[in-house]
């Protein structure tokens, strides 16, 4: 069998990736490798040719290939090495195992491992839809790959489940190219999109957006031919009466992401069961020493920039690591309190000689809010929030020292004024 | 009358435009901001428009495009209709013109990737 070593070994060569292993080299990390399933770098940004990314971290809003084509690029400047159509079959600490069809099998001896598989779409049968299985149900993410990198027409008369922004771009993708997109159904009463992307992709074309409601029924045998839609009570339940059939050749489900860990929880890595990714530090190491992970495998995001910005912090985090720069004397958890869906890192390292990046969701559409964190008796940091949604993160960052001196553990909550319900 | 949701902060205000003895009245918006996004999605609403045209000699079948500055609105359907007709051939290089003046809007139509030049597609 082949066996190679690497310093540093980034499994994934999608945005964070790509944005890991420069990073590294720039550290000063001598040999970094990125493994890459797919033949090509980019990972889900080849297929995302809608602009609007990279306003926050490269100043000007870019497609999705030109962001990624941006790091590509400047890792064609580096000796950074690339596998791509390298699937990695297994991993455990310090060692993975792939393969590929130039190398057959292949073992990869990695002083740090840094991950970054992204994540994946839920399917039809993780949200339990009823009805007969004919084609013409599938992701948005799907469709987006068909028709934007295989030249293929998903359908002619649409429907799409869940308002998330990949549900939304492929309306105006499908509207653009000929198809009709009859109807937007989302569960919740708010959508989980951008409003930018409710504004252009279904306002300037007319798409309706029926808040409240969800797909009761699929109907087709061979091809999907319609699907019933109806109400939703306070609880998610479908009212009765409130039905609606919608004749439909394709139903996209634009209904969220799971992180891809897999190959995390072969190696022994903690998951956390909210964010469905790995349990991490500051650093963004893992519950296995020497493991880091960064993006989408993490956490989702919304934003590809955050998906850079963390990439590199788990580089920096890698390389210390790497150099026995790391002390963790004491490691304490960070708990997401009233309002909070989730906060990352979920634990910090101590003691804590950086700032120290929090991000998390609010659980519900808020007003003039207020971040605060606590060690359990004394307020650490605060932010005012004036527009929490859960669809965009937000972001807080712990100062240099804030964390002197403080208890066994941290909570972010976010409280609405009361002025403002 | 017509109704805008700006896009210009979180906040998404709804902003009520009408037309009053020739001039624009805005109703709804808490800033300045609204107002002059009010004025231009009303007057002369813009979009930069992505897309993609047929590929030869690549590894894909299709190179993504864009349109280098915002199209009118009302010029995207023609602006489709354009971007359908063509057929480049790999390699192309990211930024490269593929249309000059794309359905005479004064907008040069741009490759969004780099891709190279395949002897055989990959799908």
């Amino acid at each position: 069998m082949n066996r190679v070593k690497y310093s540093m070994v980034v499994i994934g060569g999608g945005p964070a990736g790509l944005a890991a292993a420069l990073e590294a080299r720039e550290l000063g990390c001598q040999d970094v490798l990125i493994v890459e399933r797919d033949w090509e770098l980019g990972g889900i940004l080849q297929q995302c040719i809608h602009n609007g990314f990279g306003l926050h971290l490269l100043g000007e809003e870019l497609t999705g290939g030109e962001y990624a084509q941006h790091f590509i690029d400047q890792l064609a400047q580096t000796d950074i090495e690339v596998m791509t159509d390298t699937m990695v079959i297994h991993l455990a600490p310090g060692l993975i195992t792939a393969v590929n069809p130039q190398q057959g099998l292949l073992e990869i001896e990695a002083g740090a491992i840094v991950l970054a598989m992204g994540c994946r779409e839920r399917t039809r049968g993780a949200i339990s839809i009823p009805g007969t299985r004919p084609a013409g149900v599938m992701t948005a993410g799907t469709a987006q790959r068909l028709l934007n990198m295989e030249g293929l027409m998903p359908g002619k008369r649409i429907v799409i489940l869940g308002s998330g922004d990949i549900g939304l771009i492929m309306a105006r993708r499908l509207t653009l190219e000929g198809a009709k997109v009859e109807a937007v159904a989302e569960l919740m009463p708010w959508s989980s999109g951008l409003t930018r992307n409710i504004v252009q992709c279904l306002d300037d074309f007319d798409i309706p957006l029926l808040l409240s409601h969800t797909v009761v029924a699929v109907h087709g045998s061979q091809r999907l031919e319609g699907v019933t839609l109806a109400r939703v009570d306070d609880n998610f339940k479908p009212i009765a009466g409130s039905e609606r059939h919608i004749p439909c050749d394709t139903l996209l489900l634009s209904v969220g992401l799971i992180p891809e860990n897999e190959l995390s929880q072969q190696a022994g890595v903690e998951l956390d069961s909210t964010t469905g990714g790995p349990l991490v530090d500051q650093h963004l190491q893992t519950t296995v020493p020497g493991i880091f992970a960064c993006g989408n495998v993490v956490h989702v995001h919304d934003l590809v920039d955050n998906v850079s910005l963390e990439a590199q912090r788990a580089a920096a985090g890698a390389v210390r690591w790497l150099k026995s720069e790391i002390a963790r004397q004491k490691t304490i958890p960070v708990q997401a309190g009233e309002g909070v869906g989730y906060v990352v890192p979920q634990r910090i390292s101590l003691p804590q000689p950086d700032e120290i990046t929090l991000l998390f969701r609010v659980k519900r559409p808020m007003v003039g809010a207020t971040a605060v964190v606590t060690d359990g008796e004394k307020q650490v940091a605060s932010k005012k929030l004036p527009f929490a949604r859960p669809a965009e993160m937000a972001e807080l960052v712990l100062e240099k020292g804030s964390l002197e001196g403080c208890g066994e553990q941290l909570e972010v909550s976010v409280v609405e004024r009361s002025d403002s319900r | 009358m017509k109704e805008f949701t700006c896009i210009v902060c979180p906040r998404s205000c709804r902003v009520k435009v009408r037309e009053e003895d020739g001039e624009l009245a805005f109703d709804g918006h808490q800033c300045k901001r609204g107002e002059t996004y009010a004025r231009e999605e009303y007057t002369n609403p813009v979009r930069i428009l992505t897309s993609t045209v047929a590929l030869s000699h690549g590894p894909l079948p299709l190179l993504p495009v864009r349109t280098a500055r915002p199209v009118p609105k009302g010029m995207l359907e023609k602006c489709m209709e354009e971007i359908n007709s063509v057929v480049v051939e790999a390699p192309v290089r990211v930024g490269q013109v593929i249309v000059r003046d794309l359905a005479s809007t004064g907008v040069d139509l741009v490759a969004t990737r780099s891709i190279g030049r395949w002897s055989q597609g990959r799908c």
